[in-house]
Formats: structure tokens, C-alpha cells, sequence
């Protein structure tokens, strides 16, 4: 080992060690050995070599430093330092056996070494050394620090391979938790939206961040818009608008889409709702990096998720916001008081029924210092509060305090609301029920008014018969004193004054009837003269009645009864008025209504009967003329009336498709009109003024007959009885249908005419009827009653039977039994 | 750059349209704390960039904005774009201040509280993360102390730029709620042991009397840098740490300085 070859190659090796060093401070930008090549150069070139070359054929880099100027290039250091040798040939064959070749040890001429290049225990090319004629021979020393120097870049280019690969892991890790950041960062965000276009943008921004896009786009429809979130490297994100996000060529979404997609440089993923439907696409563009990675699409996907959970969070928020407004808006309309406070009394929260009721303001924050409750109603609450606190279940409690000045029944329930640790709140609902109260009191009174009514009507019925006997006998009487002027006066007098009673008796009976209106053909200004007596008589001596009715008007269709239970409850509410005396005037006229008054009325046009009822009474506020059709309504006090005169009016005229008008001033008088249509065929009238006897006695034709008479009021049953014998029939008498069947069984020869009541104790007058008919067909019935109508006739044979209404004169009982003997006797002929 | 003359015709009515035309864009310059060697935050510079001018130096744009006034709207774009952006590396994790430079006519503008509110809102950057760079001159302005207290009181950082030592009234700056002063640059270049080194000291010395943070842009080399050091000097700027990046490649810069730093921004 020569000195001056050690002296070479010794620096050589340090100088190469001292690069080294240096270099390793520096941290590599990146896989690039060229620098690792250069530290060689640097170390051989001063004075250890004339030519360093690193061939790498994996990586294809061939590095080539020279002494000699403008000769850099591999290819002319070859062509230099070839001496006759191929090269590349050589190199080759170096990397391919992995041992080294010197060439040319002519000391005449260049000569070189080609090293092999071991990096990871794998051929990763070959280092050449070259020197020219002007050096010395390669040394053992040189060989060994080329050796040297050669494994030591192979252990460098394996540390800047590690160095690269671990900074590739790190960055790739780095970008991972950097994009784990931006996910949570974005949830975060779309969480705190309140609207599509604020999730779109924050989202669109977060995606773009996520991909390291330089633009993204999130696209999201609702059933009837659709939004466009935009961001762009650099820029605030925007929402676009239509022909804007065509103009950007942003993908659209797509309806079948369940999967991430490529679309031109974008990578798109669909947003699905939880049937999986498209509700839009999330995409990220990348111009310059190229394709995007399974992970990216795996991001893209859990994107297009949360964009879809935000907008359901969305969409369940508004319900529940609307909801909320719903239930606000319904405890705030609510009838019924509701107050919020805690266990002792403040008040926190009411509703609009509350404020009402209470005399408080509207609730606003500002109000809760400002109200208190009543001292009356605080006292009774504080008592159903502390049950309720101690878990005692109260029911609906009702209690009576003064409120806002006037005595309140109170109805009051109380809930505890719970409200998670802090001292619990209490919902109190209260309603006011005096109302409700007093209205049930009217309720009650027009039952007792009914019930009275049903007293009075059976009353009237046995009062009836009463005066059937009164008649009768009155009659006998008159024949008894006949020739004392006198005294058959004074007999007329009783007559007369007993026909009144019967009018004022069929009064009494219809009050209370409440069954469906039954409509006939009624003539107006008969029906008003038929009770005109009575309701002169209602009126009282203090008032003046006052009659305009028209000649003639055409018939109605109404209820009879009803008909003239209203024009007496009408009179009566005429005469309350007019308390200091007055007029009531009763007009009828015929009216033929044309289109241009229909609106008004509310009625078709045509013709109509209108019916006026006027008094000169206090007349009625406003108020009271409004609510004065209301059922139970009523300004004379509790029993005094029972509020439904005018309601039954209305009904009763509506029934026959007519209105009743009100028109009232006060203190100057109330008119009611009662407009009643007239039906388009007239027809003679069903109902008509009562008509006088048709047979006079003079004219009655003495029959033989021999007659059942079954009555169970024996002063009845007596007068009938002497009635029927003094006009020469036999007359057989039973108290009952049973005992009307036995004589029946018993008789030898025909009965001729059966005269019953209808109301009998046991069997009743009809059934009886049927059965002696059955019995003996052609039987006559003659059948009397006070109560019933003519339908207790209608189950015989027709024509056989008569209905006598009582009271009835004596005469009549005879005339009807005549006129039924008389016609079984021409059906027999 | 275009070196081109800025004063002929057409280049105040390009200037006017830039705004619109979306030629402006932002760069970024890292701020590095000379404690730590840490990542300190990045300063927000406007750069123009037109069609055929090329990019338009700003020392020839922003006094021609500022006397049209239109500072205020490019000033207010800057202003959003960088919070939008601060917020962004906020959601990747990194924590450092966003500076940007705004002019006193923009800090007197009556909707400015409410325009920074709103953009800190809209962006949800934290005010944390937001720094206000203005001159001292602007501080003479009532109104401007009004706003800014406002802004101040929301959590935003608050800097005197172009900070020259030996003319503020140290008492006046202790009334305004200032956190950073950062020292003029020329006045960092001429800095050496011997002349300058005291006044740096005195700056550091007063300021850290109030609490405020000194710091120092155009920091070129290792000496300056050095010096700076030996000054306890709080935060560097300048190209011996990095030039302005535009976005993309800041991220790459954030990337590598958290790798090699092993601290986490």
C-alpha cells in the first residue's frame, strides 16, 4: 500500500462520510438520489478520480460527473474513457452478475472499475471510477475505499428510500386525520344549520376540503326547490343558481344512483333518504390529481349520508316546529283558562282564555312580574296545589270566587308538570261554568214548565167532561123551563159561559205538546178569529186588541196547534211588554214577494201570507232582539217564562218553509212579521172555522135502535144515557170494555150502535169497537173522546164509525147517533 | 410581474372591475414564533391578476383603491375570503391566527362591527383565530377606537403594522386594546447589534410591559434572525422562513412544516 494512493483514498472516504453527514441534516424533499450521486462526485472528483458514473437501469437514471470539461454526459465519457471497451456492455453485465470488472490495466491508457450497487440486499445498478493515464494504478487501498464509499451509497439510497416511503406514510396518515377532522368539522356544521342553503354551502365547502378538490358542489332537492352549494379553492362558498350550475358543468344527481360515480374529472356520490330515494349528489372535482381513490369514493358516500341525515333533521325540526306552533296556538284559542305557576302561586305562563278571565294583560315576558291571581281563587288553589304536590289525585273541583268584581262559579282541575330536577311547575285550568250554571237552572226550569204543561193538559181533560155535563144538564134544564123566559136566560148564560171554559180548556191542553209539527191546510184569518176570544182575554182589560186582518187570504201550510199555541205565546210576550197597558195589533195580508226583496228575507220568491203580530210595548235593546229566537232565552225571569215561545215560533214558521222577522225599538214597541208561503194548487182548506150544528132538532127522525153506551165517568155515562132514552133509544150502559162485552154476549137480538169512550180503564174504546165488529159486521160505533184525535177511528171498518170530540152538546151525541143509524140503514138497503 | 407603468388609461377602470371579475386572490405568508421555531399563523396578502397586466403589484393597486374608496368592498372580500379560509384549516385541525391587513377608511366604514360579525358567523371561524392588522394612524380616529373595541370585545385579535419604534406614546397604545405590534420593515433590515439593538429591546421591554406581542416582518436571513432571537423578539415573518403561498401550495407548506416539526400547528 503505497502513501500516495492512501493519500488519496483516505480523503476520499472521509470526504464522502463528511457530505454524507451534512446531507443527513437536511431532510430530502423526496425520493430523488441525484443529491446522494453528487456527495460522490464531490468526494472522488478532486483527486481520487477523473470520471464517477451511477448507472440505476430500474429507475432508468444514469449520473455522470467528469473532470473534463464539457464531456458531463455519460455518453461522451464513454466514448472517452472506453479504451476498446463496450461500456454499456460491460455495466450491464456488472448489475447482471453483481461482481466488479477493472478495465484496460494498460498503464498507457484510462483504466476504470465498475462496481455493483446494492441497495436492500437487491442489484440496484452500478457505480463506475475512472481515472486517466495520469494517474496511478488503482491501489488494494483505492479498491477498498471504492468498495467502501459504494456500499455506503447503497445504504444511503436504502435510508432515502425508507425516509421517502415513511414520509409518504406519515403525509398519507396526516391527511387522514386531517380529513376525520373535517368530517366531525362538517357534522358540526350541518348540525347547526337552519336551513337547505346553509347545509349546501357548509357541506359543499367541507367536501371540497375533504377530497383536496379544487371545486365541489352538494346538491340537494325538497319537494319543491332545489339548492346548490358551491365551493372553490380559495374562494367563500355560494349557492347557484340553475343555468349558473349548468354553466359550471356540476353534475346533476341521479334517480337510480345508489353508488359513487365518474363524471368526467368529478367524483360523484348520491344523496339517499331512508327509502333510498335521491334527494341529490354530493362531487368533488379534481383537475390536476388525477383519479380519485376507493377511499374517496368510500368519503363521497358518507358524505351524500350526512347530507341526507341533516336534511331529515331538518324536515323532523320544522315538524316539530310546527307542531309546537299548532299546540301554542290551540292552548291560546282554547275556551278554557290555562295558567302555569309554581307550588306557590307565581305565575310563569296563561293563555289568551286566562287573560279573559282573569282581567289579566296578553302573556309577554314582560307581564309575568305584573299578574297575580285573584286573592279568592288563589285561597282555594293553594289547597288543590299541596294535594297535588303530595301525589293526591284531585277530580274537577268547582268553587265560587269573586273575579274581576262579580261572584264566578269556577270550575278548576290542576296537573303537575315535571320539569327535570328543579322545582316542578303546575298547570291550572279553570273555567268559568256560571253560565253554564244558570243555563242548566233555565234547563230545569223548562222541564218543570213542561211537566206543569202535561198537568194542566190532563187537568183540562177531566175538566172537559165537566163541562160536557154542565152543557148537558144546562140543556135538559132549558127544556124543563121552557116558557119561563127568565130563567131559560139565565140557562143560555150558563151555556155560553160553559163554551168559553171548553175554548180556554182545548188551550190549556196544547201546551206542552212537543211532537213533530203536523202540517195541514190552515186558513189564517180563520184560525186568528177562532181564538180571538181567548187571546182578548190574555190580553186583560188594560190592553186594546186591534184586528186588520184581510178578507181572504190563501191557505197555509203549518202545524194547527202549533199555529195557535204561537199567536197566544206571542200575545202573552205582547202583553209582558206592555206592562202599562197598550195595543196589540194582529194583522194578516197576502204578499206576493218578487226576486229583488228575496235576498233580504232569505225566502224563494212567490206568494206569501204575512202574519203581523205588533205591540206598543218597551221593545228590546239590541242585544235582546238578537238572542231573542235563542232557546231558553228569556227576559222575564225564571217562573215567569220559559224562553222557548219564540224559539218554537221559529221552528214552527221554518217547518213550513217561512221566517219570522223582528223589529223592535225600545220603548216604542216590537213587530214581528211571520212570512208564510202559500202552496201553489189552492185547495179547500183541511182546517176551517168551527162550523155550526147541521141538523137541527126539528128535522131529527126518530130511529129505534137499541145502543151500548161503555163510559167509565159515571156523571158521564148518566148524562148519556138520559140523553139517548129521552130521544127513544134503548140504551144498554157498561162502566168498562169488559163489561161492554159481556151484555154484548148476552144480548138476544143485533146491537145497533155502540157509543164508547176512547179512553177506558182496561181495553181500550177502539180495541173494543174491533172486536164487537168482528163480532157483528155492520156495527155502527159512535166513539167520544177529549183527548184523542179522529185517528181512534181509523183501525174500523170504514164508514161505520163517528168521532165526537167532547165537550158536546147533548144534541149533538143525538144528531151523530141518528146520522150513523140512518146510514147503516141505507148500506143494508 | 408587470412592470409596466401603472398610470395609463385603462388601468383605473380594470382596477374598478377587478372586484367583480374575480380577479383578486389572496396569499398567505407564514408567521413563525422565534420562542418555539412553532407555527405562529400566516398574514393575508391581496394579489390582482389580470387577463393581460399580469399580476399587478399591490404597492401599485391599494393607493389607487384607497382613493376611490373602493378599499372598503375589496377590503370587506378580503376580509370574508380569509376567514372562510381560516376556518377551513381550523376543520382540518391545524390552530393558528389568520392576519389580514385592513385600512383605516374600511375600520371607520359604520358597518364594519357588523360586517365582521357577520362574516365570523358565516364562516364559524373561531374570533380567536382572527387578527386585524392596521396602521397606527388609523388608532387617531375615535370611531375606529369604537369599532374596534367592539371587535376586540368578540375575541379578535388586534395588530399595529408598520410599527416604528421611538415614535408611539406608549400610554396612549396602553388605553386601546391592542395585542401585537410588529415592527416596520426597513426597520428590521437596518437593525444590527450595534445601532439598533437597543431600540428593538426598548420596543420588546415596553411592549411586554403591556402584555402585547412584538413582531417582526422581512426577516431575510440567519443573522437577522439571530439577532431577533437575541432581541426575545416574539414572532418572524419574512422569506428566511417562507415567501407567500397561494393556497394550494400552502397546504403543502402546513403539510411538510407539521411533518418535519413534529408539532402539531
Amino acid at each position: 500500500m503505497s502513501d500516495t494512493t492512501l493519500a488519496r483514498s483516505r480523503p476520499f472516504v472521509l470526504r464522502y462520510y463528511e457530505h454524507r453527514r451534512s446531507a443527513l441534516m437536511t431532510p430530502p424533499r423526496d425520493a430523488d438520489p441525484a443529491p446522494l450521486f453528487e456527495q460522490l462526485a464531490l468526494a472522488a472528483l478532486p483527486d481520487f478520480a477523473h470520471w464517477v458514473a451511477v448507472v440505476d437501469p430500474v429507475t432508468h437514471t444514469t449520473f455522470s460527473r467528469c473532470v473534463v470539461e464539457h464531456e458531463h454526459s455519460f455518453h461522451a465519457c464513454s466514448q472517452h474513457w472506453a479504451n476498446g471497451l463496450d461500456i454499456d456492455a460491460a455495466v450491464t453485465q456488472v448489475i447482471a452478475d453483481g461482481e466488479g470488472l477493472a478495465w484496460n490495466s494498460d498503464p498507457s491508457s484510462p483504466h476504470g472499475i465498475i462496481s455493483p450497487l446494492t441497495v436492500e440486499d437487491e442489484s440496484a445498478g452500478a457505480v463506475l471510477v475512472a481515472r486517466d493515464t495520469h494517474g496511478s494504478q488503482w491501489s488494494e487501498d483505492d479498491l477498498g475505499a471504492i468498495h467502501d464509499v459504494v456500499t455506503a451509497l447503497g445504504v444511503d439510497l436504502e435510508r432515502l428510500r425508507l425516509r421517502y416511503q415513511s414520509r409518504l406514510a406519515l403525509r398519507a396518515s396526516q391527511r387522514v386525520a386531517s380529513q376525520l377532522h373535517q368530517l366531525i368539522s362538517a357534522s358540526l356544521a350541518v348540525e347547526a344549520s337552519s336551513d337547505e342553503a346553509s347545509i349546501v354551502q357548509g357541506l359543499s365547502r367541507s367536501a371540497r376540503s375533504v377530497f383536496e378538490a379544487d371545486r365541489a358542489v352538494v346538491a340537494l332537492h325538497t319537494s319543491h326547490q332545489q339548492f346548490v352549494g358551491f365551493a372553490e379553492l380559495g374562494r367563500i362558498p355560494r349557492l347557484l343558481d340553475g343555468p349558473t350550475a349548468l354553466d359550471l358543468g356540476v353534475p346533476a344527481a341521479r334517480e337510480d344512483a345508489s353508488e359513487p360515480w365518474s363524471h368526467d374529472d368529478w367524483l360523484c356520490a348520491p344523496v339517499l333518504d331512508s327509502q333510498r330515494r335521491s334527494r341529490g349528489v354530493v362531487a368533488a372535482h379534481r383537475a390536476h390529481h388525477g383519479l380519485f381513490s376507493d377511499e374517496d369514493r368510500e368519503l363521497a358516500m358518507l358524505l351524500g349520508q350526512l347530507a341526507a341525515t341533516s336534511l331529515d333533521a331538518l324536515e323532523l325540526n320544522r315538524t316539530i316546529q310546527d307542531n309546537e306552533t299548532r299546540l301554542r296556538i290551540l292552548v291560546d284559542a282554547a275556551p278554557i283558562s290555562i295558567v302555569e305557576s309554581d307550588e306557590a302561586g307565581a305565575v310563569r305562563w296563561w293563555n289568551r282564555a286566562a287573560s279573559r278571565l282573569l282581567k289579566w294583560p296578553d302573556f309577554s315576558a314582560d307581564a309575568v312580574g305584573q299578574v297575580s291571581w285573584p286573592a279568592d281563587v288563589r285561597t282555594s288553589l293553594v289547597a288543590l296545589w299541596a294535594d297535588l304536590l303530595m301525589g293526591g289525585l284531585r277530580d274537577t273541583e268547582e268553587f265560587l270566587a269573586a273575579v274581576g268584581g262579580r261572584d264566578r262559579l269556577l270550575s278548576v282541575s290542576a296537573a303537575v308538570v315535571p320539569s327535570g330536577g328543579s322545582t316542578p311547575h303546575i298547570l291550572t285550568l279553570l273555567d268559568d261554568v256560571t253560565d253554564q250554571r244558570e243555563l242548566r237552572e233555565e234547563v230545569r226550569h223548562a222541564h218543570r214548565m213542561e211537566l206543569r204543561g202535561q198537568v194542566a193538559s190532563s187537568v183540562a181533560h177531566d175538566f172537559n167532561n165537566l163541562i160536557t155535563l154542565i152543557l148537558g144538564y144546562s140543556e135538559l134544564l132549558s127544556r124543563n123551563v121552557a116558557g119561563d123566559e127568565k130563567s131559560a136566560e139565565l140557562v143560555r148564560d150558563i151555556q155560553a159561559t160553559s163554551s168559553r171554559a171548553s175554548t180556554l180548556t182545548a188551550q190549556l191542553q196544547s201546551i206542552g205538546r212537543t211532537s213533530e209539527p203536523a202540517l195541514v191546510r190552515l186558513d189564517v184569518g180563520a184560525a186568528l178569529s177562532a181564538n180571538a176570544e181567548v187571546l182578548e182575554r190574555i190580553m186583560g182589560s188594560k190592553n186594546t186588541v186591534v184586528w186588520c186582518l184581510a178578507d181572504v187570504t190563501p191557505p197555509v201550510v203549518v202545524d194547527a196547534d202549533l199555529f195557535e199555541q204561537m199567536i197566544l205565546n206571542m200575545s202573552i210576550n205582547a202583553r209582558d211588554a206592555m206592562p202599562e197597558g197598550g195595543t196589540l195589533r194582529l194583522a194578516s195580508a197576502t204578499l206576493q214577494l218578487p226576486h229583488e226583496e228575496v235576498g233580504a228575507l232569505d225566502l224563494p220568491a212567490g206568494q206569501y201570507v204575512v202574519l203581523t203580530i205588533a205591540d206598543t210595548g218597551i221593545g228590546m235593546d239590541e242585544d235582546t232582539k238578537s238572542r231573542c229566537f235563542e232557546p231558553l232565552f228569556t227576559t222575564k225571569g225564571p217562573f215567569k217564562g220559559t224562553g222557548l215561545g219564540l224559539t218554537s215560533a221559529r221552528r214552527l214558521v221554518a217547518a213550513s218553509g217561512g221566517v219570522i222577522t223582528c223589529d223592535s225599538q225600545l220603548g216604542a214597541g216590537t213587530t214581528f212579521n211571520i212570512y208564510l208561503p202559500t202552496p201553489a194548487t189552492p185547495i179547500a182548506p183541511e182546517f176551517d172555522a168551527p162550523s155550526p150544528a147541521t141538523t137541527a132538532p126539528a128535522q131529527r127522525a126518530r130511529v129505534a135502535a137499541t145502543i151500548l153506551l161503555v163510559e167509565d165517568d159515571a156523571n158521564l155515562r148518566r148524562l148519556a144515557f138520559q140523553v139517548l132514552q129521552r130521544n127513544g133509544f134503548v140504551v144498554l150502559e157498561a162502566v168498562s170494555a169488559e163489561d161492554a162485552l159481556e151484555i154484548f154476549h148476552r144480548l138476544h137480538e143485533p146491537l145497533d150502535l155502540l157509543v164508547s169512550d176512547v179512553v177506558l180503564p182496561e181495553m181500550a174504546g177502539p180495541v173494543l169497537a174491533a172486536t164487537l165488529q168482528r163480532a157483528q159486521p155492520g156495527l155502527v160505533v159512535l166513539m167520544m173522546s177529549g183527548t184523542a184525535s179522529s185517528d181512534a177511528i181509523s183501525a174500523l171498518t170504514p164508514g161505520s164509525a163517528t168521532f165526537l170530540a167532547k165537550p158536546f152538546k147533548p144534541s149533538t151525541l143525538v144528531d151523530e147517533a141518528i146520522a150513523l143509524l140512518s146510514r147503516r140503514t141505507r148500506a143494508a138497503n | 410581474m408587470n412592470r409596466e407603468s401603472p398610470l395609463d388609461a385603462t388601468f383605473a377602470l380594470d382596477l374598478e372591475n377587478a372586484l367583480a371579475a374575480d380577479e383578486f386572490y389572496l396569499v398567505y405568508q407564514p408567521e413563525i414564533d422565534l420562542h418555539t421555531n412553532g407555527f405562529a399563523g400566516v398574514e393575508v396578502l391581496i394579489r390582482w391578476r389580470h387577463a393581460t397586466r399580469g399580476v399587478v403589484n399591490p404597492d401599485q393597486f391599494i393607493p389607487l383603491l384607497e382613493a376611490s374608496g373602493a378599499i372598503v368592498s375589496v377590503g370587506r372580500w378580503a376580509l370574508e375570503t380569509a376567514c372562510y379560509q381560516g376556518a377551513e384549516w381550523h376543520a382540518k385541525g391545524y390552530r393558528f391566527a389568520v392576519a389580514v391587513n385592513t385600512s383605516s377608511q374600511q375600520l371607520r366604514d359604520p358597518n364594519f362591527v357588523t360586517d365582521v360579525n357577520r362574516v365570523l358567523r358565516a364562516s364559524r371561524l373561531d374570533p380567536a383565530h382572527l387578527t386585524l392588522e392596521f396602521s397606527y394612524a388609523a388608532l387617531e380616529d375615535s370611531t375606529v377606537q369604537e369599532n374596534l373595541s367592539r371587535i376586540h370585545d368578540r375575541g379578535v385579535r388586534l395588530a399595529i403594522d408598520d410599527f416604528a419604534p421611538g415614535r408611539p406614546d406608549w400610554s396612549a397604545l396602553a388605553t386601546l386594546p391592542i395585542d401585537i405590534v410588529k415592527l416596520e420593515r426597513a426597520f428590521v433590515a437596518e437593525n444590527s447589534p450595534t445601532n439598533g439593538a437597543s431600540l428593538i429591546q426598548q420596543v420588546v421591554r415596553d411592549a411586554r410591559a403591556l402584555n402585547l406581542r412584538v413582531m417582526a416582518s422581512g426577516v431575510e436571513d440567519a443573522s437577522q434572525l439571530d439577532q431577533l432571537r437575541h432581541e426575545q423578539v416574539d414572532v418572524g415573518q419574512g422569506f428566511h422562513f417562507a415567501r407567500p403561498y397561494e393556497v394550494a401550495e400552502i397546504d403543502r407548506f402546513l403539510e411538510d412544516f407539521a411533518l418535519f416539526s413534529g408539532r402539531p400547528l
